[in-house]
């Protein structure tokens, strides 16, 4: 009797490793399959576009401002590598995108603003990650675009599908300098969340020609400062 | 047997004297200009040859503390203080207890005994202020012979630059405020002054522009003959707008100095505002029908107050009027894009397509601010400028008065 409850143990143990092992597999197999956008690295100095885009805001008494278009996107935020403890600290942020509309939306992935801004044309995108910082002793909130990707149809491979219900993961790096003055004034905690737009370009000249309504993850992380 | 009752030696036979030799530690103090170091005062034993004896007992009862050149350093109890670059001597005198062990006697005889040490003081200077784009220079400074390494920069973010010089001085085109620092060596020690550089904006303010009346129809058609319709009871309507043609790319600071490799921008953006107004051409007709019928009794405001306060409402006060909520808000210091542009500096390695991206953002936020401030509607057309109730409007089909 006691020998086969010892088997019976020994044979559940088998199947809760071999359970794990199947989900650990599928979990693994996910992350091989979701996509990954690195923007933890720079691009060299002659593909940064440091040019500022025009652009016209303003409009008729009474007439509110156009609330700029949705975008099918969710955005989480998924980890922050290397927490920060102080003031000139830099981090990675991993954030997801899942695509919740029934198209595929084309993200843009390039660094290169050069080769996407260099010539008229349609379709030329700006899409940007930020990092939502906010106080949570007084609420305190402040938004700083910590990573810009790009994009047009016309520059190969700045542009990745993403199918409905698909997901990709996006890497970059922050720093806590938008909020340096909290830090040297009195914050002990922060939360961060993370945040997503798009701006669109006309087609002849560097000038913006809408906006989308910025996205924000539900979830935040908290970064606590002795 | 004898009793050293200073020191509570207990000996048989004659006592024999071992004095101290005072010296300080550190053996150079080596302070800053504005800033101090401590002095500890310890002995060697003149039988034994070993020190470490702290003699703090006697100078705390007996010590004279001074500097050869007070307009370098001063000296006081166990403190240099730096006063100006260059070097001068500490020197720490107290009543200590003499005897080399060679004359036996009972208790050591006590003598005035000097303890000196060299007080290096290094100092750095630089250009207090200096307007952001402007060349600010640091100069080091110290004792005779000194040399300088590991200038650094560090911004209020916690951004350094540092600097590869050797020399005495660094220099260099500044962007953002700071402070630097250098290792000032001499023989004997080192010391890392420090010195701030602030740097002020440029005028880059962005001025609200003029409130411009235009012809009925030029962005928005009042009716003729007047309803009450739009947020203005059809009688005037505002148009606001900021924009920009963007910039060419941002400016990389080269060379070697404490800004290298902070980029900014080093052109002013042309930054176009407007503040357009419309005043239906009923009411500027004294003759109109509309005009006619506001007859200033019977409840109704007068054609003459109603003028005037349609006027006030658009643009015609400094304090209840769409371009007064317009001068307001463009001028706040929080609100306006040509400062906030101006001010926009990355640190050496940032990503510029994000910088330009955020300075962008910005600019955009700063243009949907003024234009929410300016729709918010001031007192109606029919009140006054403080507020008060002047009558209904009248329209058509007009009622009559007696």
């Amino acid at each position: 009797m006691h020998l086969m409850r010892l088997a019976h143990n020994i044979h559940g143990l088998g199947l809760h490793v071999v359970l794990m092992a199947a989900l650990v597999a599928s979990v693994l197999a996910q992350e091989v399959t979701t996509p990954v956008i690195d923007l933890t690295v720079p691009p060299p100095r002659e593909q940064q576009l440091s040019a500022v885009p025009g652009a016209s805001i303003g409009g008729i008494g009474g007439q509110p401002l156009p609330r700029g278009y949705l975008l099918p996107l969710k955005i989480d935020l998924t980890s922050i590598y290397r927490r920060p403890t102080k003031l000139g600290d830099k981090f990675t942020v991993e954030v997801r995108l899942r695509n919740t509309s029934a198209s595929a939306f084309f993200l843009p992935t390039s660094q290169n603003g050069v080769a996407v801004f260099q010539h008229d044309g349609k379709g030329r995108r700006t899409f940007m990650f930020s990092l939502v910082f906010e106080d949570p002793r007084n609420g305190r909130q402040t938004t700083s675009i910590a990573a810009v990707a790009m994009g047009v149809e016309t520059v190969k491979d700045s542009l990745l599908r993403i199918d409905p219900s698909k997901e990709v993961r996006v890497l970059f790096n922050a720093d806590l300098a938008p909020v340096a003055d909290w830090l040297e004034r009195d914050a002990s905690e922060i939360q961060i969340r993370v945040s997503a737009s798009e701006t669109t370009f006309e087609d002849r000249r560097y000038f913006v020609k809408s906006e989308s309504q910025p996205i924000v993850s539900g979830n935040a992380e908290s970064i606590r400062f002795k | 047997m004898a009793l050293d009752k200073t020191f509570g030696h207990l000996t048989y036979g004659c006592l024999t004297c071992c004095g101290y030799t005072p010296y300080l530690l550190p053996g150079t103090v080596t302070v800053t200009v504005g800033g101090g170091g401590g002095i500890s005062t310890f002995g060697t034993n003149n039988c034994t040859g070993q020190g470490g004896f702290s003699l703090t007992t006697y100078y705390n009862q007996t010590g004279r503390w001074s500097s050869d050149n007070t307009g370098i350093a001063t000296v006081t109890a166990y403190h240099a203080q730096g006063v100006a670059a260059g070097r001068t001597m500490a020197r720490a005198t107290a009543t200590i207890p003499n005897g080399d062990g060679g004359v036996p006697k009972s208790p050591c005889r006590k003598v005035d005994q000097e303890a000196d040490a060299p007080v290096p003081v290094a100092g750095l200077s630089c250009t207090a202020s200096v307007t952001r784009g402007g060349t600010a220079t640091c100069t080091a400074s110290g004792a005779s012979g000194s040399t300088f390494s590991n200038w650094r920069f560090t911004d209020g973010s916690g951004n350094t630059v540092m600097g590869s010089g050797t020399s005495s001085t660094w220099s260099g085109v500044m962007v953002t405020s700071g402070t630097v620092s250098v290792t000032v060596t001499s023989s004997g020690g080192s010391a890392t002054p420090t010195a701030q550089v602030t740097v002020t904006a440029r005028n880059w303010q962005t001025s609200p522009a003029s409130a411009a009346p235009v012809p009925n129809g030029t962005f928005y058609t009042l009716p003729v003959p007047q309803q009450p319709t739009g947020t203005d009871a059809g009688l005037g309507e505002f148009n606001e707008n900021s924009s920009d043609p963007g910039t060419s790319n941002s400016t990389i600071i080269g060379g070697n100095g404490p800004n290298t490799g902070y980029a900014y921008f080093a052109t002013q953006l042309s930054i176009s505002t407007l503040f357009q107004y419309e005043i239906n051409p009923d009411l500027q007709s004294s003759t109109s029908q509309f005009s006619t019928h506001q007859w200033g009794a019977c409840g109704f405001i007068s054609w003459s107050n109603l003028l005037t306060q349609t006027n006030r409402h658009e643009f015609n006060s400094s304090t209840q009027s769409h371009y007064a909520f317009y001068t307001t808000s463009i001028s706040s210091s929080a609100n306006n894009p040509g400062a906030f542009f101006e001010q926009q500096v990355a640190p050496p390695g940032a990503d510029l397509n994000a910088f330009a991206n955020a300075a962008r953002s910005g600019l955009n936020s700063r243009y949907a601010q003024i234009f929410a401030a300016t729709s918010v509607e001031p007192f109606p057309v029919n009140d006054s400028e403080t507020g008060t109730f002047l009558g209904n409007i009248n329209y058509a089909p007009y009622a009559t008065c007696p």
